[in-house]
C-alpha cells in the first residue's frame, strides 16, 4: 500500500444513466453503490486500475444547496467542467469499440507527434480524451 | 390551456417577486413542458433567472462539439439546430446565451485556431490552410485572420516559429483550445473598431 489519489468525484444528471455509461459503455466495473435514503455513493473503477475509483454523484441536497446544484448540472451540461484522459494502448481500437457501443465521438482519432487521440462525452457533458501515447523509440 | 399563460396568471395573482424566492421559481419554469416555452415565460416575467435547461444545454453542446469535430465544414443554423433538435430561431439565441458567442463566431474561433496550428506545425501553403480550414476564399481567411489575431497569415507563421517552445506533456487538444481566439465582438466591430483607431490616432 501506498499513498495516493483514491478517488475523484464526477458530476452526473443521472447516476443510473451513468451506471450504465461507464459500465456497459466504457467497460468499466462497479466498486461501492450505496444508499443512504436519497443519497447514493456511487463509484466505478477502470478493470485494470483498482487503485482509483471514480465516483459518479449527482449534485445537490443535502450536500450542496439546490440552486447550486442547478448552476452545477448546467455546467456540467455545458461541457465545462475540465478534461478527463484515459490511456489507451490503441485509440482507433477503442474508437471502433466504442462507437460500436452507440458512444458518440466528439473527435475522430488523430494522429499527432506520434501520438493518438480521441474524444467522447459522456451522457452528462463530461469530456473524456482518450490518449494512445507515443511509443517508445 | 397556455402553460405560459397559466404560469403567468399565478404569478401575478399569487406573489409577489418578493415572496418568490429564485429557487421556487427556477423549480417552477422547470415544470414548464418545452425549454422553448419555459425561455419565452422567463422573458415574459423578466425573470431574472432564466437558467437554461441542462437537458437543452446538453443538446446544445452536442451542436458545438460537431462544430468542433468539422470547423471546416458549412454550418448554417439550420443544420446546428437539428442537431440539437430545437427550432432555429430558439438555436441561436439558447447558444448565445449557453456559451457567450454566437454559433457563427464560434466557428470562426475553431478555424482560426485550426489555422494557425497548421501555420505553427506544417509547412502547406497558406491557401491550402485556408481551403483546409473552411474558408472558400484566400482573400476573406486573411482577412477575417487579420481582424482576428491582429496580424496576417504569414507573419503569424513566422512568429511563431522563431518563438517554438516544447509543449512538453500537455495534451495536445488541450493545448490547442488553450490558444483559441477569444472572440468576445464581432469581426466587423473588431474592424469598426479598429478603423476608428486607426483615424483618431
Amino acid at each position: 500500500m501506498s499513498d495516493g489519489v483514491e478517488m475523484m468525484g464526477l458530476y452526473v444528471r443521472d447516476q443510473d444513466e451513468a451506471l450504465k455509461f461507464y459500465v456497459e459503455k466504457l467497460g468499466f466495473r462497479v466498486h461501492t453503490d450505496v444508499r443512504n435514503g436519497d443519497y447514493r455513493w456511487l463509484t466505478v473503477q477502470h478493470p485494470q486500475q483498482p487503485s482509483f475509483q471514480l465516483g459518479l454523484f449527482v449534485p445537490g441536497p443535502p450536500v450542496i444547496d439546490e440552486a447550486t446544484a442547478q448552476s452545477v448540472r448546467a455546467i456540467v451540461a455545458k461541457g465545462a467542467m475540465p478534461p478527463l484522459v484515459m490511456t489507451v494502448t490503441d485509440c482507433r481500437a477503442t474508437c471502433e469499440v466504442l462507437k460500436k457501443k452507440g458512444v458518440e465521438l466528439t473527435q475522430e482519432p488523430v494522429e499527432r507527434y506520434g501520438s493518438v487521440d480521441a474524444g467522447f462525452r459522456d451522457p452528462s457533458g463530461n469530456g473524456w480524451k482518450l490518449i494512445q501515447a507515443r511509443k517508445a523509440q | 390551456m397556455n402553460d405560459c399563460d397559466e404560469l403567468w396568471r399565478w404569478w401575478t395573482a399569487e406573489l409577489s417577486p418578493e415572496t418568490c424566492s429564485q429557487v421556487a421559481l427556477s423549480r417552477l419554469l422547470r415544470s414548464v413542458r418545452s425549454s422553448e416555452e419555459r425561455e419565452n415565460c422567463a422573458r415574459v416575467m423578466c425573470c431574472p433567472i432564466a437558467e437554461q435547461d441542462p437537458e437543452l444545454l446538453r443538446r446544445l453542446l452536442r451542436a458545438k462539439d460537431r462544430m468542433d469535430a468539422a470547423s471546416h465544414e458549412a454550418w448554417p443554423v439550420q443544420r446546428l439546430a437539428q442537431v440539437s433538435n430545437v427550432s432555429e430561431a430558439h438555436f441561436a439565441r439558447s447558444f448565445k446565451e449557453a456559451f457567450g458567442v454566437p454559433p457563427h463566431r464560434y466557428l470562426l474561433t475553431r478555424r482560426i485556431e485550426r489555422a494557425t496550428a497548421l501555420l505553427r506545425e506544417t509547412d502547406l501553403a497558406i491557401t491550402e490552410i485556408a481551403f483546409q480550414t473552411g474558408w472558400a476564399s484566400l482573400g476573406t481567411f486573411g482577412r477575417i485572420f487579420r481582424d482576428i489575431t491582429g496580424e496576417s497569415p504569414r507573419s503569424m507563421r513566422i512568429r511563431a516559429r522563431t518563438a517554438e517552445s516544447d509543449p512538453g506533456r500537455v495534451p495536445h487538444c488541450v493545448l490547442s483550445a488553450a490558444h483559441r481566439p477569444d472572440l468576445t465582438i464581432a469581426v466587423l466591430e473588431k474592424r469598426r473598431r479598429a478603423r476608428r483607431g486607426k483615424k483618431s490616432a
